[in-house]
């Protein structure tokens, strides 16, 4: 057996512990973290979303920060402010530094947040550094977003904007348990036996050495050609589309159809990863029209529409 | 990796041999049946050498373009996908690329070329190309021939192009009649062949029949039959009637017959 194919499976049966099904969930969570990349998990409240990017954190030797977003959330309050601190007498503007400077940010409930203080993400989560005033601050690598965030419907949020959401590798999509699964839960959940905490079986050279391993992933030219013709078709498809995907998007499947076959221990792409990972990569860059909408077309729909051209 | 290259040119090459075969069968079954048609008809029978040419080049071609790769996968679903990308990768050393490239040398040998030929259609070709060669054989040795339709066949494709050359002449009449000039007098028979069918030839009064057999070469001396005697029907037309010249009917008494006689002698010796 491979190695790395020993580590992932060490970090799923870790994860299991915890997390009760949604293997799909934290199979893209580690796909975005393989990418170096920024995951949105978006889902309805108690379906574990938390709880999930909290479980990768631990499992993982790596420093974790959480930023619960209310409407009342300043940008100092993610970014980190000046304060007057005196020594020898003297007083000095000492940067005090925010929750961003963690290896794993979890911005939770990030669409409760107003626009200002989501921008004020923008920078960490692309550049990877945090401006401010003058001075620029380096953050540690490897460095993730994790948001999670409630359907956009629901009263008293801020949908993100399209620049931002573009920001994010994958949209993970939560699902409800199955009746086995839920059965799982309640048991763990509601009995006197404390759950088991997961191990530290990552570490931070680890990460970092297989995100490096899955950018080597070899993949064949017709499939690379595959994915561009079919996120240039996100763009001509007039009938329901009404915005295509950016060359973002190619950028991004290819990557996270990499890391998949890295964590399926193979050492090639196949056309299933890139199927499997089509959804989570475009269903938000593509934007429906009216049309798709007054006939109840999903965006993950319209990629099934897509990916059978 | 050049070993790999190898390998992967090697693949290519041995699928290409394996599936030029039932083409090349296919080829010589075509040249075959269309020898046997034109042996039928006696025309000449190397002609099919062409057709049968043209289609194997091109089947060759074809088969030539084929994605070998994808081939082997298709056969070899544990392949899949991944010969392909470990061949765009041949060149690559790299620790991911050296595993991939492990894992498919590996694979391969379990790969045979008989899996992409089918038996059964070889064998069905090889049985219809005996099949066919046996009817050639019978043709030349027992002298079968279509040739009476071959004939048939040509005049009725005469007739067709006549008639076309006529309706095009009629229409060129017609063209220069309003145009005000004159017809040239030139009509549709003026382009047909008014010595008769070739292969018909005289000895003496006699007609005979020679026939040049192309599959066998031999010439074929045909009965000698005498030439028919028709006998034409007098068929007037109803207004054309015959009538007697006024001047055999002038009544030149006896006596001034010798006077008249007498002058007319004079005039011609005159």
């Amino acid at each position: 057996m491979k190695n790395y194919e020993k580590i992932f499976m060490n970090v799923f049966d870790e994860a299991r512990k915890v997390v009760v099904g949604q293997e799909e969930m934290m199979e893209q969570i580690m796909i975005t973290m393989l990418c170096n990349a920024n995951g949105l998990v978006e889902g309805y409240p108690g379906l574990a979303k938390t709880l999930a990017v909290k479980t990768v954190a631990d499992i993982m030797d790596l420093k974790f920060s959480r930023i619960q977003h209310t409407p009342d959330l300043m940008p100092s309050d993610i970014t980190g402010t000046y304060i007057i601190e005196e020594s020898d007498g003297k007083r000095n503007f000492k940067f005090q530094r925010g929750p961003i400077f963690a290896n794993i940010v979890l911005a939770d409930e990030i669409n409760r947040a107003t626009p200002k203080t989501q921008s004020a993400l923008l920078e960490a989560m692309q550049e990877k550094q945090v401006t401010v005033g003058n001075t620029t601050f380096k953050l540690d690598e490897p460095f993730f977003v994790l948001a999670t965030q409630n359907p956009i419907e629901q009263e008293g949020t801020y949908p993100l904007p399209e620049a931002q959401q573009d920001r994010f590798l994958l949209k993970i999509k939560v699902g409800y348990p199955s009746f086995d699964d839920e059965m799982r839960i309640v048991d763990n959940y509601t009995s006197e036996v404390v759950p088991p905490k997961p191990q530290v079986v990552l570490d931070k050279k680890t990460l970092i050495a297989l995100q490096n391993l899955s950018r080597k992933v070899p993949i064949a030219t017709d499939l690379k050609q595959k994915i561009v013709k079919l996120i240039a078709v996100t763009r001509k498809s007039a009938g329901i589309i009404e915005y295509g995907a950016s060359p973002r998007a190619s950028i991004g499947l290819i990557l996270a159809s990499k890391a998949r076959a890295l964590i399926k221990g193979r050492t090639h792409v196949s056309s299933e990863d890139i199927v499997k990972m089509a959804y989570p990569v475009l269903r938000h860059r593509i934007i429906l029209n009216f049309e798709a909408e007054r006939k109840g077309i999903s965006t993950d729909d319209a990629i099934t529409e897509l990916l059978s051209k | 990796m050049k070993g790999f290259r190898k390998v992967v040119s090697e693949i290519r090459r041995t699928i290409i041999e394996v599936l030029i075969i039932p083409s090349l069968l296919d080829g010589i079954l075509l040249f075959l049946l269309i020898y046997l048609i034109l042996s039928l008809f006696e025309l000449y029978p190397m002609f099919a050498a062409i057709p049968a040419a043209v289609y194997t080049l091109f089947i060759v071609w074809r088969e030539s373009r084929i994605n070998t790769l994808k081939l082997v996968e298709k056969y070899y679903p544990s392949l899949r996908e991944k010969l392909r990308t470990a061949a765009d990768y041949a060149d690559v050393d790299d620790v991911m690329v050296n595993e991939l490239h492990s894992e498919v040398l590996q694979e391969v040998r379990n790969v045979a070329s008989s899996v992409f030929i089918s038996r059964r259609k070889i064998l069905l070709k090889v049985f219809c190309c005996i099949v066919a060669s046996f009817f050639i054989l019978s043709i030349t040795h027992f002298h079968i021939s279509a040739a009476k339709y071959r004939d048939e066949l040509q005049n009725k494709i005469n007739d067709l192009a006549d008639r076309i050359m006529l309706e095009g002449d009629e229409n060129t009449l017609r063209l220069s009649n309003q145009s005000g000039a004159a017809g040239s007098g030139v009509g549709a028979g003026a382009n047909r062949n008014i010595y008769g069918n070739k292969h018909l030839a005289t000895l003496g009064d006699q007609e005979l029949q020679v026939e040049l057999k192309p599959s066998t070469l031999e010439f074929k001396v045909g009965k000698v039959k005498d030439a028919e005697k028709k006998e034409f029907e007098e068929a007037f037309p109803s207004e054309v009637f015959l009538s007697g010249s006024a001047s055999y009917e002038e009544n030149i008494p006896k006596d001034q017959q010798a006077i008249v006689k007498a002058y007319f002698k004079k005039v011609s010796e005159s």
